[in-house]
């Protein structure tokens, strides 16, 4: 189990040395010049620029300035933002908390109701709850969280005056944010653990179940639902991953600070390092999520567990 | 005062997109204490769903009880309260299923599921349901039970999850247990076993078996009472041995003639029922059974004939009972009084090489082939190889039929993948007229393809659904010769015809037809290029009895047309021996023993061979406890040292244990790779 759990980490740690070498390549390529978004061309002199240009060494060759720049994030240095020449490590860890904070109620709600309404939806096939958990599972997959977001707005703060519209101090302003957010990932997974549920109620072994005596319930939540959250595990993972890629947009519309907010912000005037902080953040916690995921695995599949400790 | 299990007038419906159908209508049967009653049927006849009713489990599914009643012991189980029903579930009344793999949770362990059910009927320390638990394993032969308590499912071999499964069963300390085709899904030897614990645990603790089964010799050797149903009705019912020797219905009759047993000569035609099983949708009017039947007669196509009365505790519903008993009985004395075997039949167990005079060429030739299947690997893990085929050589002549027998894992199936170069061995070589099959994908190894044809087991699996069957026999024309559409269209009638299907048939799709009809279907593929060799990888085995009658009939037809040399691999050894001229038995990737057919279950030399025999319900050999294989076959991981069967083999020394025996002669054409041969 360690060493399946090793081999893991060091796959990893690829994942995100590539997906910052690729962060790096895009910005590479991108027309347009950082310097000029620092400052005004006209008010300042060329030679400022090129000094400017010198200083954070974007005239040199692609291959040097990549290789100083892993050299630089391995000795910790994220370097300083472009805008606010602020450090990027600091000002990232301080939007931590948030982000996580809406990722984590999110995927909360998300997982609670697809399980919710998935489970009695595929026992009642056909029935109100099925029709429910169908109205959900359309809704959330097909309505961008933008466009959820600024309904609940509407509804909660402009009509109901029930919770406030933005900012990010207090449980009141997370409500609508995670909301919006949870939904996508609900509708998702009520399709997912319904279709799963449905498959695992047609094996055998359930009739055995229900040869033995056992109470209905016993027979839904402990085996059928442990069988079918197999599959649903994998997608409860991947809807995790983007519901952190949600809180780019969420963030924005609800004007809640967050590490989404600092990406949009920093896209928006080229500012690579900061770019570059928060996709290496982004990386390790997508990579913590799927060891999650795999772990979680084994925890439900024993013979998940037993194959990984090599029998 | 128990009574057993009464079902009266007992109908089903069920609810099907195309509305409410009737799988079962007004059947009615008891069980006494301590009796064992076999619901005997093909596909389709409703004894499952009917014994699924018997618990009320068709609550869950898509069926309803729609009249009758059924009582255990005295109480209506019919309409009573949910809550009352589970507790007789488990309890009064224990199930075990098909497929004992599929039938555990994967995801808890053994002990947990025992645990649980006992936990469902009453309040007891988990240390001492436990306890129990580990003596109920105990009880029905597993070894370590303590271990297995421990275990998942997945660790666990098909027949230690079958006595696991009853061990279950028996928690509740059940009147009634109800088996469901117990030991379909196992091999020979392991349903030996299972019977003969099943059989041994009603002795000893008095409870009712209901034991549901398609085969006629497992109902032989454990019913007390047999009840044969057919499309959704009781046909006949009566004591055992009755109803088998002298069935009172056509259908019965017509079970008995297709079932393949030792006592039918080796290549004579089998008596089929014609025709298949109807479906739900398509119940023929009158008796269920006229369009199928000898008998019927215009009173059979109008009217139901009602379960009657006709003796000695036997039922049967037919309006010409009379006639078939005597029908039935007339036929059992022809066959009685025939000569034990006559000259013609003598000379189609040898050899053809024997019959012509001179020896017929060699067609196809294994020459030591291994396959050899790595497993795991990767990060750190070992590697280790499945070793599937491990040095089997044989030789099958021109025109003969070769059968290859042996239990699930012994390579059977792979070794016929070698021989027609589907797959590519490890080691050895393939000859095929002498030259070597070139290796896959080739062009040689592409135009030999035309030669070298297959009938697979799953008829409906190896179709394209969307293709119509003129379409999906025509392509081997298409790809081995020049026809024109119109000739193509032609021959694929032609063979149609040839295989018993109408040539206009052509435009329909493989859904429209049954079982059966499907299998037709694969088989005029396999012929329509002339191939000169087919393999049948276990053609038959997913067949009804009476299906398989006309599918074997067939082949043999067929095969005496064409002049075909074929493989004919299954695991029912009375098919192949009915339909090979020689037969070798494979055990765990080795060949142990070749003989003509006749001389290989007269006279089995290899204790495997002898096992096998022994283990097949219903034979004369069934029961002898001194020639069962102890266990189940080993794991191909890491077979046994020395000769493979020693773990299993009554008869091992420690010359087995350590040296791997070398073929030896026996007897004519008749050879066994044992220290020891019998």
């Amino acid at each position: 189990m360690l060493q399946a759990i090793a081999s893991r980490l060091a796959s990893s740690l690829l994942v995100i040395v590539g997906s910052l070498a690729l962060v790096f390549c895009i910005f590479y390529l991108l027309p347009g010049d950082p310097v000029l978004s620092m400052v005004d061309p006209t008010s300042v002199s060329p030679e400022v620029i090129e000094n400017l240009r010198e200083q954070l060494g974007l005239n040199r060759p692609f291959h040097e300035r990549l290789l100083t720049y892993f050299g630089d994030m391995l000795t910790g240095d994220f370097g300083r933002s472009l805008v606010g020449s602020e450090p990027v490590l600091p000002k990232i860890l301080h939007q931590v908390p948030a982000t996580l904070l809406l990722t984590a109620a999110s995927s909360l709600i998300a997982i609670v109701v697809g399980v919710a309404l998935g489970v009695p939806s595929a026992v009642r096939k056909g029935g109100l709850i099925d029709f429910a958990a169908r109205i959900v599972g359309l809704f959330g997959i097909s309505m961008p969280t933008f466009w959820s977001g600024i309904l609940l707005i509407l509804i909660f703060s402009v009509q109901l005056k029930w919770l406030p519209a933005m900012g990010s101090d207090g449980w009141a302003t997370l409500v609508m944010p995670a909301l919006a957010l949870g939904f996508v990932g609900a509708g998702s997974i009520v399709r997912m653990v319904r279709g799963s549920m449905l498959e695992v109620l047609g094996e055998p072994f359930v009739t055995t179940l229900r040869a033995k005596g056992l109470r209905e319930r016993l027979v839904q939540y402990k085996h059928v639902l442990r069988n079918a959250l197999i599959p649903a595990v994998t997608l409860i993972g991947m809807q995790i991953g983007d519901m952190l890629a949600g809180t780019v947009i969420i963030e924005t519309v609800f004007s809640r600070q967050g590490v989404g907010r600092i990406l949009a912000d920093a896209i928006m005037a080229k500012d690579l390092p900061v770019v570059q902080g928060v996709v290496f953040f982004t990386a390790i916690v997508y990579v913590g999520i799927n060891l999650l995921v795999d772990l979680s695995y084994a925890a439900i599949d024993p013979r998940i567990r037993r194959r990984g400790a090599g029998q | 005062m128990k009574t057993g299990l009464e079902v009266k007038e007992l109908t089903i419906d069920v609810h099907t997109p195309r509305g409410t159908l009737t799988a079962v209508s007004e059947i009615s049967f008891d069980i006494a204490p301590g009796e064992t009653v076999c619901l005997v049927g093909e596909s389709g006849s409703g004894k499952t769903i009917a014994s699924k009713a018997i618990m009320r489990l068709t609550d869950y599914e898509n069926g309803r009880i729609a009249g009758g009643h059924i009582r255990l012991g005295g109480q209506s189980i019919e309409s009573l309260p949910d809550h009352l029903v589970r507790g007789l579930r488990g309890r009064r009344i224990a199930m075990i299923f098909q497929e004992p793999m599929a039938a555990f949770d994967p995801v808890f362990t053994i002990g947990s599921q025992i645990v649980e059910t006992m936990r469902a009927h009453r309040r007891e320390k988990k240390s001492v349901l436990q306890q129990e638990g580990v003596e109920l394993l105990r009880r029905v032969g597993i070894p370590e039970p303590e271990l297995r308590m421990k275990q998942y499912p997945g660790e666990l071999s098909g027949g230690m999850l079958q006595r696991a499964m009853i061990a279950m069963a028996l928690s509740g300390g059940p009147e009634l247990l109800i088996a469901d085709e117990p030991t379909t899904a196992l091999d020979v030897t392991v349903q030996a076993q299972i019977l003969e614990l099943l059989d041994e645990l009603k002795e000893s603790l008095g409870m009712s078996i209901l034991l549901i089964t398609h085969d006629l010799g497992v109902a032989a050797q454990m019913a007390d009472r047999i009840v044969v149903l057919y499309a959704g009705r009781v046909a006949e019912q009566g004591p055992a041995a009755e109803v088998l020797t002298a069935p009172r219905h056509p259908y019965t009759s017509g079970l008995l003639n297709s079932a393949l047993t030792q006592d039918i000569r080796r290549g004579e035609r089998l008596r089929a029922i014609e025709g298949s099983p109807p479906g739900l949708a398509d119940m023929p009017g009158g008796c269920r059974f006229h369009p199928r039947c000898a008998y019927a007669s215009d009173r059979c196509r109008e009217s139901v004939p009602p379960l009657s009365d006709q003796g000695s505790g036997r039922l049967a519903a037919c309006w010409h009972a009379d006639e078939a008993a005597a029908g039935a009985a007339a036929a059992s004395f022809a066959a009685a009084v025939q000569p034990e075997v006559s000259r013609p039949l003598l000379q189609a167990a040898l050899p053809v090489a024997a019959i012509n005079g001179k020896a017929s060429p060699i067609l196809l030739e294994a020459q030591n082939l291994k396959k050899h299947y790595p497993i795991g690997g990767g990060w750190g893990r070992r590697k280790r190889v499945i070793h599937a085929v491990d040095g089997v050589s044989l030789s099958i002549a021109e025109g003969e039929t070769f059968g290859l027998v042996g239990e699930s894992g012994s390579g059977k199936s792979t070794l016929g993948r070698l021989l027609l170069q589907l797959e590519s061995q490890t080691e050895g070589r393939v000859l095929y007229g002498g030259e070597e099959l070139s290796p896959q994908g080739s062009r040689r190894w592409r135009e030999t393809r035309r030669d070298l044809q297959i009938i697979h087991q799953d008829p409906y699996g190896t179709v394209d659904p969307r293709w119509n069957i003129g379409e999906i026999i025509a392509e081997p024309l298409g790809v081995h010769t020049k026809l024109t559409a119109a000739e193509r269209r032609g021959r694929v009638g032609e063979l149609l015809e040839q295989v018993g299907l109408q040539s206009s048939w052509q435009d329909r799709y493989p859904h429209e037809f049954s079982g059966g009809q499907r299998q037709r279907i694969g088989i005029a593929r396999a012929i329509a290029v002339n191939p000169r060799f087919i393999l049948a990888d276990e053609a038959v085995s997913a067949l009804d009895v009476s299906v398989q009658a006309q599918i074997v009939n067939l082949l043999q037809d067929l095969q005496r047309q064409l002049g075909l040399t074929s493989l004919f691999i299954a695991h029912g050894l009375q098919v192949v021996r009915h339909i090979s001229n020689r037969i070798g038995v494979m055990y765990l990737g080795k060949l142990v023993e070749v003989a003509p057919s006749e001389e290989l279950f007269r006279r089995p030399a290899h204790p495997y061979t002898r096992a096998l025999l022994s283990s097949i319900p219903g034979s004369p050999q069934a029961g002898n406890e001194t020639f069962t294989a102890k266990g189940e076959i080993p794991s191909p991981m890491n077979p046994p040292a020395g000769c493979r069967f020693h773990t299993r083999c009554p008869i091992a020394t420690d010359l087995c244990r350590r040296a791997e025996p070398a073929f030896v002669s026996v007897g004519s054409g008749h050879t066994a790779a044992c220290h020891y041969p019998l």
